[in-house]
């Protein structure tokens, strides 16, 4: 017993400090996947307390009807989506919805979309202006929307974007970069050059399933966004390069692509994530952020780590 | 019988109790899962991975496919903490279901979507209209009305015998229709004392011939005292065959639907269909529709 107590260390701490957000654990709810909280919270037991932050599904200006189903096909460990931004808009969605967050004991990231950089704006600054709204992430790279992924596919116009948010809101602002859209760290570089706070990487990567009877798509909009651990490599890698940019301007990345397990978040956090995103994996399991947290702190003991933020950016190459 | 709303919907472990064909396309799981099975109203639904908890790292996750299936509530047995469902091998996902065995675990999540609560339907008599794996749904709902002094009839369709999901026995119906009084019902409601008829589009004798819609529209000359309305569930071309027909005869039609699901509980948006109000969500809206909001396409 005593020489028990004598070995006995302490459970290693899997909080975080982001964004000026106090994260009990680096696990992010992803936005799109966990709606504006109070859907899963209608889940019996559901528990928030290993949830750092949740990210509510992007709003929009004007309210979005979305795009014709299917809006869900899937494909060997992942699945593509195109819901196309289906909201009812920013004004109601504060007035009906916000109002339910004091309830649920996290922090809340706003996410935003829009066509127009003037439509960002007004979203951002509605939604900073409530008091649960701790950060506004900012989606630039909707795949499945009309010229969605503008913003994230040229560096002018990131900053351009990045920027004017930035100036009309008095939160911190994260970027969303969007993958497979040329210079990821260029693009970047460029959101920090224009302020951003932090940089999610990334969002999902287009992609088509075509029924083969039929010879045609299986989504209702052709293409959509491939999420779930069939991108996760792809994400870490993208992590990896997206961090070398932003390290030594000390802004935090933050990993999101399939991450289903606690070893697949100590990844992203090796390859320089502060925190990580989960999405579709809320699809397998309601309560998968508290698998996640537990799979993490057995890492963090195997591994003899006090605190989860020290494996941040710990990655070493083999060809240095 | 009180104002209470159902508790859940529950995330949790189910464990397969017993896995047996239903006719010859499809497939009956016995699954316990008390907090499920107590709090389920038809036509709730829940959803159900496609692959067993294994006891290893990424416990019960299913990669491929990665998304559970959505399945309505055959027969619930509250007090024994269980349930039925039945589903029919169409692709990866139910094909892998199929090779559940007793003894196994599963995730699942339920129940969720919206009941029909027999207070709320108006009407004495209630035509439950269906086919595929839409009869099973029914199946509950048919004893929930029956146990709340409704009149339930099954109405079902199926191109031949054997696609049913049930067999058929001899039945004396309580309630003749179309001028006739025996005919072929299906087992599982006759065993509940619920008429039913069944329309094969191969005739054989016992059945109506045609698709489901010859005897709904026997149903729809007699008349109800008590009113009668209609309720429908199977392949969505048979369901907008039974809404036209409502429709046509003024009858009010409540139609449950699927889709493709994400989540199933409200938060992603995946499972819309167009209605009249636009899109609207399978899992948190529906299943149950008024046919009339439900623009097909």
């Amino acid at each position: 017993m005593n020489q028990e107590r004598g070995n006995k260390t302490a459970e290693p701490s899997l909080e975080i400090g982001l964004l000026g957000m106090k994260m009990r654990t680096p696990i992010i709810m992803a936005s799109g996947t966990f709606g504006y909280a109070f859907e899963i919270a209608r889940v019996a037991e559901f528990d928030f307390s290993q949830i750092g932050a949740v990210v509510l599904k992007s709003v929009t200006l004007e309210p979005r009807q979305g795009n014709p189903p299917p809006r869900v096909a899937e494909t060997p460990s992942g699945m593509l989506n195109s819901i196309g931004l289906q909201n009812p808009g920013v004004d109601y969605v504060i007035r009906r919805y916000l109002g339910m967050l004091k309830n649920f004991d996290t922090n809340f990231i706003a996410g935003i979309a829009g066509d127009a950089i003037r439509e960002y704006v007004e979203c951002a600054g509605k939604l900073a202006a409530h008091g649960d709204i701790r950060a506004i992430e900012v989606n630039m790279s909707c795949p499945n929307v009309k010229d969605g992924r503008r913003f994230a596919s040229d560096s002018g116009a990131a900053a351009e974007l990045i920027g004017a948010v930035k100036k009309g809101c008095r939160k911190p602002v994260i970027a969303k970069l969007a993958p497979g859209t040329g210079d990821i760290q260029e693009i970047a570089r460029a959101c920090i050059d224009a302020g951003a706070d932090a940089l999610s990487v990334s969002n999902t990567y287009v992609g088509m399933v075509i029924d083969t009877h039929r010879r045609r798509p299986l989504l209702g909009n052709d293409a959509g966004g491939l999420s779930g651990p069939a991108i996760r490599p792809l994400a870490v890698h993208n992590v990896h390069l997206v961090y070398q940019a932003a390290a030594r301007r000390d802004v935090p990345v933050i990993g999101c692509g399939g991450i289903m397990t606690g070893d697949d978040a100590a990844q992203m956090m090796i390859a320089g994530a502060s925190a990580v995103q989960v999405g579709t994996a809320v699809f397998t399991n309601v309560h998968i952020a508290a698998d996640i947290a537990a799979g993490l702190g057995r890492y963090l003991i195997a591994q003899k780590e006090k605190e989860v933020s020290a494996i941040t950016g710990t990655l070493q190459l083999n060809r240095a | 019988m009180s104002k209470q709303k159902p508790a859940g919907p529950y995330e949790t472990v189910a464990t397969v109790i017993a896995q047996e064909p239903a006719g010859a396309v499809a497939y009956c799981l016995t699954l316990e899962c008390p907090e499920i099975a107590r709090s389920a109203r038809p036509p709730q639904f829940f959803t159900i991975s496609c692959h067993p908890l294994t006891g290893d790292g990424a416990d019960g996750i299913s990669l491929d496919p990665l998304l559970r299936r959505p399945l309505g509530f055959y027969r619930l047995r509250p007090e024994k903490g269980e349930f039925d469902a039945v589903y029919q091998v169409v692709g990866r996902g139910t094909k892998l279901l199929a090779t559940l065995k007793p003894g196994d675990r599963v995730r699942v999540l339920g129940p969720l979507g919206k009941y029909i609560s027999p207070k709320d339907v108006n009407s004495q008599t209630v035509l439950l209209a269906g086919g595929g794996v839409g009869l099973p749904p029914l199946y509950s709902l048919a004893e929930t009305l029956k146990d709340a002094g409704k009149e339930p009839i099954v109405i079902a369709g199926a191109r031949r015998r054997e696609t049913l999901i049930a067999p058929t026995v001899p039945r004396k119906l309580k309630r003749p229709v179309g001028g006739r009084r025996e005919v072929q019902s299906l087992e599982p409601f006759a065993r509940s004392d619920i008429d039913s008829v069944v329309a094969l589009e191969e005739p054989e004798d016992g059945f109506f011939e045609g698709r489901i819609t010859v005897p709904l529209k026997e149903y729809l000359e007699q008349d109800y005292e008590g009113g009668v309305e209609i309720v429908a569930c199977g392949p969505p071309p048979m369901v907008r065959a039974i809404a036209g027909l409502a429709g046509e005869k003024s009858v009010k039609c409540a139609a449950i639907m699927e889709s493709r699901m994400g989540c199933g509980i409200g938060a992603c948006q995946t499972c819309a269909i167009k209605t009249t109000s636009g899109y609207r969500r399978v899992c948190v809206e529906g299943p149950v529709f008024d046919s009339k909001e439900i623009v097909w396409e």
